[in-house]
């Protein structure tokens, strides 16, 4: 596997996921610019690419840009990304302190460690996972991908009735269009560009994009923020000494990484609970400015790109919404990921695991001569920034299929998005949503051939040992959001 | 009316709800193919009814609200005065801050941008889209204004149209 993984890496490679490091952490350290738009505008960018150039450029954007998100919530206490919002609980009060530089050092070093152990375990359990996954009935695939809308739902929603009604809004947007069995035009109210469906690239555009836009013009906060990093100082030591904490939280972040629906806020917070409470003596009390504390975040929420990835690659199911928009690139390039996928195109999976060690290193390589540096780009004022990305979601939604329909989607999405999002429904569900709905009705309809009756289906859950798992992975799932339920067994 | 309003959990109930038995009363429409279990209607259908569920899932947490806030304000109606008072405040300075009609215009933007973009095609659109947006959000230097409307499409233009051989509009 390793000579594998080796014979991938060309200049062209290791120049592209470059690149893409550098996308990264420029989108990444932007608040309200997420990685995950800046994927979605990439596969646009990228559609007409071969798609081992297109799969470079996205992994080191993903990479580097799960990482970046650490740098302005270190300097300026802002999030780059939602899975930073941790780090940033010990990484401002380093800042505050005159640490900036130390706390972007264990950032980047932990993030490093971190997404070395999550594609390790990536490319040491893909296999197995695919395996299992050959054995799945039509009926699996539909409870794995109803699992991972209560996942997702019970993970992002302090509601969970809203986190629901997000994910049905996304199966509707999924069933528009042409379905894929009878074909059937869904929903379409006679329109003739709706017969093809919703844009899944629009829709995503549209709600992390623009929903972003104008929840940004909502707020009325156009100005920057002013602090500075001085210099990042490499000390290697002193951050090897966090290394037991950072395997665990490595093992953490790609565990939860590889649940469908959780992504790396929830990793962080688990690992960062976790090592609160097993680290007896931190450097400072947690939320204090404890290095503990960034390096079980950073460690645990960059392990998550590897960790998501394995239900990607192995299930067709995405991991986390970047691993979505990346789910789609395959598609437009015509590669269904899935258990055929190590059969079919091995060398796919080779190009993602070395596009993912050569992000780590050259985000290793940015984190300590460009971040220092990214403090003034973080400081462009939104009123600039707003218009100029609002045109690049105008071009990525036209981009894929040359519609300025899908600009018109776009907007309307992003709307709704705002709507929904300004009323606390969460937006993961709904992307979600509309990408399982092509596997949850399929299979769902499948699944129903095969038994003469709806009693009979029920029972066949029962008879195979992979369905009940599942199932009881569901139920489980649904029952813990409720109170009486966390009541007495969760607290 | 006046219940509705003060109560978005309820409005929102309500909103959902008829969008539920829009999507089932569709749903139950679409064509059979002899079995029901095939029928491009059913997964609509299902999740048409989880819809609904949910909104009136919606309709009673609202309702439950609704009655808590009234049973409140007969008991202690003093206490509340001051609270409702200080919440007033506290909005008046979040709507300052905060401006749904910006969203709105934002949006009406961006739809001409996108009626623009089929009659002017890119360039002047993006220009002239650039230009209201950044004026309309406050940035007021006719450089920045000029200089980015005009900079931001021809460099986009070069990327994406002949850089990267995507068609622009």
């Amino acid at each position: 596997m390793i000579l594998n993984i080796i014979q991938q890496i060309t200049p062209t490679l290791i120049g592209l996921v470059f690149l893409g490091a550098v996308s990264g952490l420029l989108v990444g350290s932007i608040p309200g610019l997420s990685v995950t738009m800046a994927t979605a505008i990439l596969v646009t960018v990228t559609y007409s690419w071969p798609i081992e150039n297109a799969i470079a450029l996205i992994m080191g954007l993903y990479v580097a840009g799960v990482f970046s998100g650490a740098v302005s919530a270190i300097l300026i206490n802002i999030p780059g990304a939602p899975a930073a919002v941790i780090t940033k609980l010990d990484g401002f009060p380093m800042t505050e302190k005159g640490e900036a530089a130390e706390a972007l050092w264990i950032a980047t070093f932990q993030s490093f460690i971190g997404s070395l152990i999550g594609l390790f375990l990536l490319a040491v359990l893909a296999k197995p996972i695919t395996n299992i996954a050959l054995q799945f009935s039509p009926l699996d695939y539909f409870l794995i991908a109803v699992f991972g809308l209560t996942a997702v739902v019970s993970l992002t929603s302090q509601d969970y009735t809203k986190g629901f009604i997000s994910a049905v809004i996304g199966l509707f947007l999924s069933s528009i269009g042409r379905e894929s069995i009878m074909g059937t035009a869904r929903f379409s109210f006679g329109i003739t560009n709706l017969q093809a469906g919703i844009s899944l690239i629009a829709a995503l555009i549209g709600l992390f994009g623009f929903t972003e836009i104008l929840t940004q013009v909502y707020k009325g906060s156009y100005s920057a923020i002013a602090k500075k990093a001085g210099k990042v100082k490499p000390d290697f030591k002193g951050a090897l000494k966090y290394l037991p904490l950072s395997i665990r939280s490595s093992i953490i972040g790609t565990f939860i990484g590889a649940l469908p629906g959780c992504g790396g806020p929830v990793a962080a917070l688990i690992s960062y609970d976790s090592a609160k409470k097993t680290v007896k003596k931190p450097s400072r009390p947690f939320g204090k400015g404890a290095e503990e504390g960034i390096v079980a975040s950073e460690a645990a929420n960059n392990a998550c790109v590897g960790g998501a990835l394995i239900p990607m690659l192995t299930l067709g199911i995405p991991g986390d919404a970047v691993t979505a928009v990346i789910l789609a690139a395959f598609l437009v390039h015509g590669v269904s990921p899935g258990p055929l996928l190590f059969s079919e195109s091995p060398n796919l999976f080779y190009l993602i695991l070395a596009g993912g060690f050569v992000g780590s290193v050259s985000m290793l390589i940015l984190g300590l001569t460009v971040v220092p540096r990214l403090s003034k780009v973080v400081l462009i004022p939104k009123k600039i920034l707003l218009p100029i990305v609002s045109v690049l979601c105008v071009i990525g939604s036209y981009a894929v299929n040359n519609s300025l329909f899908d600009v018109l989607v776009m907007i309307i999405i992003g709307f709704i998005g705002f709507l929904l999002k300004n009323n606390n429904y969460p937006i993961a569900p709904i992307v979600l949503a509309l990408v399982l709905g092509d596997i949850i009705d399929p299979s769902f309809r499948r699944a129903f051939t095969y038994v003469p009756s709806i009693p009979d289906l029920f029972l066949s859950i029962f008879q195979d040992p992979i369905s009940l798992i599942l199932f009881i992975m569901i139920v489980v799932s649904i029952l813990s959001n409720f109170n009486f339920i966390k009541n007495r067994f969760i607290k | 009316m006046k219940f509705f309003l003060n109560n978005s959990l309820l409005a929102q109930g309500s909103l959902f709800s008829v969008f539920s038995i829009f999507i089932i009363s569709r749903s139950v429409k679409m064509r059979d193919f002899g079995t029901s279990f095939l029928s491009p209607g059913l997964f609509p259908f299902i999740f048409g009814v989880i819809l609904l569920i949910l909104a009136i899932n919606l309709i009673r947490k609202g309702y439950k609200e609704f009655k808590n806030s009234n049973t409140i304000s007969k008991k202690n109606k003093v206490e509340m005065k001051d609270k409702v008072e200080k919440e007033i405040t506290a909005k008046k300075e979040s709507v300052a801050e905060t401006s749904l009609l910006s969203v709105f215009l934002v949006v009406i933007f961006s739809i001409s941008y996108w009626f623009f973009l089929h009659i002017f095609g890119f360039l002047f659109s993006s220009f002239l889209y650039l230009f209201t947006f950044m004026f309309y959000i406050g940035e007021r230097r006719l450089s920045i204004l000029i200089g980015l409307s005009f900079f931001t499409p021809v460099i986009s233009y070069l990327i994406f149209s002949i850089g990267l051989g995507i068609n622009l509009p």
